[in-house]
């Protein structure tokens, strides 16, 4: 999952960035307001974690520009501003959460999840494809009672195929929901990752391919007879 | 509860229906008397008549009732009270004997002996020797009836018709008094439930002065005067909790994500959480310093101890201590004063005062621009002026200039400042009883701290 942090105190970005990336995100960040709106248009992130006094351009200016060009990004609004009017102009603005500072690291990272899940239509936070199940919240995988390890690197990539099962996924979206800006175009982090989680799903010799390539489209996890 | 509607309406019910009832009284007293006097002046040419009659003479004591008028006639001795002449109507019953003088009438309501109402007239004569029936020199009283059962009646159906119409002008007066009341105190209820709707959620209301009476314009503006000014306390307080929770919320925040982070992710941690979490600290620290730094001043304890102060030294030494500032941002500082100002003041608050405007205009003056500072003359009553470009800043700021914890940056990204320095200067100064003022003229804020006239 590919989340979008603008919030212009270096400590709480670091802290924000740092956290989401350990809990298996890609992050891209920023501290200016006007740079913020300008990578949520051009990208489509899964959540965009927004403050709300920002130099450059403000966080709800960013959120009704994203709205009105009919970008749906889920927003979680992470502010010092925490009267009742405030967290009601968020909401109304279009915003998806709101949370006070200071907060907790574990909450933040709890609601950036139920905005992906919201994203995806997922109820549950468990995915499950045949005997496959993907814990996203403790980022656990497991098949055929096997505990499977899979590096965090992989595991974003393994998170997205889960939530479009049964759906074709070309190698740039993958790219963009699971890399951050960073990444090249050019590189093959995509086709690494594949072979990589094949190979860890392979958990025995009954254990049968769930990601299947699909020739010139992309990828696509099922479970085929 | 005193109501102004209840006092008007009791008042003007009280003082109508007496007005009535006065009205009512008078009328009839009057048209009583009037159709007495009809009546009395209808009697008095029969007494007049009677006298004729009674006169002594050829005609001796004519009878009256040869006329066919109804009146009765009677005659007496006036010394003896002897019945001299009675009329035959009056059959057995005799008129009320009165002693009345000549050239006197008499006019009275009697009772017959058999209860039949009569009005009098009465009077004296005084007879000359003629005939046998007279005696020359008597003096006889004669005195004419005539039944007044039609007056009394008339009376009685007056005072009736008038008690009656006195009343129902009552009930119409009563009914026109509430009718004006109602009509009179109606802008004055409309005003009172503008002003029953205003809370504090709802200070952006204003009572609508046009077409209102202009008895009750002086209380509307007065009271949209107050409003606007409730208005911008509740902003300012508004703003300044906002600002303050934010100055707040924001480092303890810094803190906590980053103790938060280390703590989850220890591989993570570096040098630079702890450098980071020691600078917001600091910035901590000095906006708690400030905040009781502001409320230390405005116990007023602060401004007893006082000493006289070199005002020129003060400001070179301050200029002094922020000279890496002036030369970091090429700052042009030209101080304009001949001779060395003493003032009797506190000398920390002063320099509270002279440090924090200095510090503002290092601050915010662009780069390689001129700082101008100036001691005017003592006669002035001005003790300190500073004035610096300042092209961000509006006519629309001055008023928030002061205010704890304005920024002119919405988004108080800057860690540096909390916006404090110049609400402590005032402060300070009013410490002091000094004025400190700000005016913002062709692009230049001028700051002066002044003597209060």
């Amino acid at each position: 999952m590919r989340v979008l942090v603008v919030e212009d105190s270096s400590p709480i970005l670091r802290a924000v960035v740092g956290s989401l990336e350990e809990n298996g995100f890609a992050v891209d960040s920023t501290a200016e307001g006007d740079e913020g709106l300008w990578m949520a248009e051009t990208h489509d992130y899964d959540v965009a974690v927004l403050d709300i006094m920002l130099p450059g351009m403000d966080g709800l200016t960013i959120l009704k520009n994203l709205r009105k060009g009919g970008k749906k990004t889920p927003v979680l609004f992470l502010t010092a501003k925490d009267q009742i009017s405030d967290r009601v102009t968020g909401l109304n603005a279009g915003a998806d959460d709101y949370l006070v500072k200071p907060f907790a690291i574990e909450e933040m990272i709890a609601r950036v999840h139920a905005l992906c899940r919201r994203r995806y239509d997922d109820a549950d936070a468990v995915l499950r494809c045949a005997d496959l199940e993907v814990d996203t919240l403790r980022k656990k995988v497991k098949r055929l009672h096997y505990d499977i390890d899979v590096p965090s690197r992989y595991y974003a990539v393994l998170e997205y195929l889960m939530r479009n099962q049964g759906r074709v996924v070309s190698r740039t979206d993958i790219e963009t929901h699971t890399y951050d800006e960073l990444v090249s175009p050019m590189s093959n982090v995509v086709d690494v990752a594949i072979h990589t989680l094949r190979q860890l799903l392979k958990v025995d010799e009954h254990a049968k391919p769930l990601i299947h390539t699909k020739r010139g489209q992309g990828y696509i996890l099922e479970e085929r007879d | 509860m005193k109501s102004i509607r209840r006092h008007l309406v009791i008042w003007l019910l009280t003082w109508l229906s007496l007005l009535c009832v006065v009205a009512v009284v008078a009328f009839v007293f009057a048209s009583r008397k009037s159709l007495i006097a009809d009546f009395d002046r209808a009697l008095s040419p029969e007494l007049a008549n009677a006298r004729l009659l009674l006169r002594p003479g050829p005609l001796g004591f004519n009878n009256p009732e040869n006329r066919g008028v109804e009146i009765f006639i009677q005659a007496w001795d006036s010394d003896t009270e002897n019945t001299l002449y009675k009329s035959a109507n009056l059959e057995r019953r005799s008129l009320p004997f009165r002693k009345v003088r000549p050239r006197i009438t008499l006019n009275e309501n009697a009772t017959l002996e058999d209860g039949e109402p009569v009005r009098i007239a009465a009077t004296g004569i005084v007879t000359f020797a003629s005939g046998e029936n007279a005696e020359i020199g008597n003096r006889i009283v004669v005195a004419v009836a005539k039944n007044r059962s039609q007056l009394d009646r008339r009376i009685r159906n007056l005072t009736v018709i008038s008690a009656l119409i006195g009343g129902l002008g009552t009930l119409v007066a009563v009914g026109i008094a509430r009718l004006a009341v109602e009509r009179g105190i109606r802008p004055l209820d409309r005003l009172g439930n503008r002003v029953d709707e205003i809370d504090p959620g709802s200070l952006e209301t204003r009572l609508e002065t046009d077409g209102l009476a202009e008895e009750l314009r002086p209380f509307a503006l007065r009271i949209n005067d107050l409003l606007s000014r409730v208005e911008d306390g509740f902003a300012r307080e508004r703003r300044f909790s906002g600002d303050l929770s934010h100055e707040l919320r924001t480092p303890i925040a810094e803190i906590r994500a980053t103790a938060e982070f280390a703590s989850l992710y220890p591989d993570r941690a570096s040098k630079d959480d702890y450098r980071s979490v020691l600078q917001t600290t600091e910035r901590l620290e000095r906006i708690v310093e400030s905040q009781l730094a502001l409320a230390r001043i405005e116990s007023a304890a602060a401004a007893e101890e006082q000493e006289t102060v070199a005002l020129n030294d003060l400001i070179d030494q301050l200029l002094e201590s922020r000279k890496t500032e002036q030369e970091n941002r090429q700052l042009r500082v030209d101080f304009l004063c001949d001779e060395n100002r003493f003032v009797e003041t506190n000398p920390e608050l002063l320099r509270t005062i002279l440090d924090n405007l200095l510090g503002n205009a290092l601050e915010y003056a662009p780069e390689k621009s001129t700082i101008q500072l100036s001691v005017p003359d003592p006669g002035s009553g001005e003790w300190f002026r500073i004035s610096n470009p300042a092209p961000d800043l509006g006519k629309s700021d001055l008023p928030r200039l002061f205010e704890r914890l304005w920024r002119k940056e919405a988004a108080r990204s800057d860690n540096r400042h909390s916006g404090l320095g110049l609400s402590l200067a005032r402060s300070s100064a009013e410490a002091l009883d000094l004025s400190l003022r700000a005016e913002l003229e062709g692009g230049i804020l001028t700051f002066s701290l002044s003597e209060n006239s």
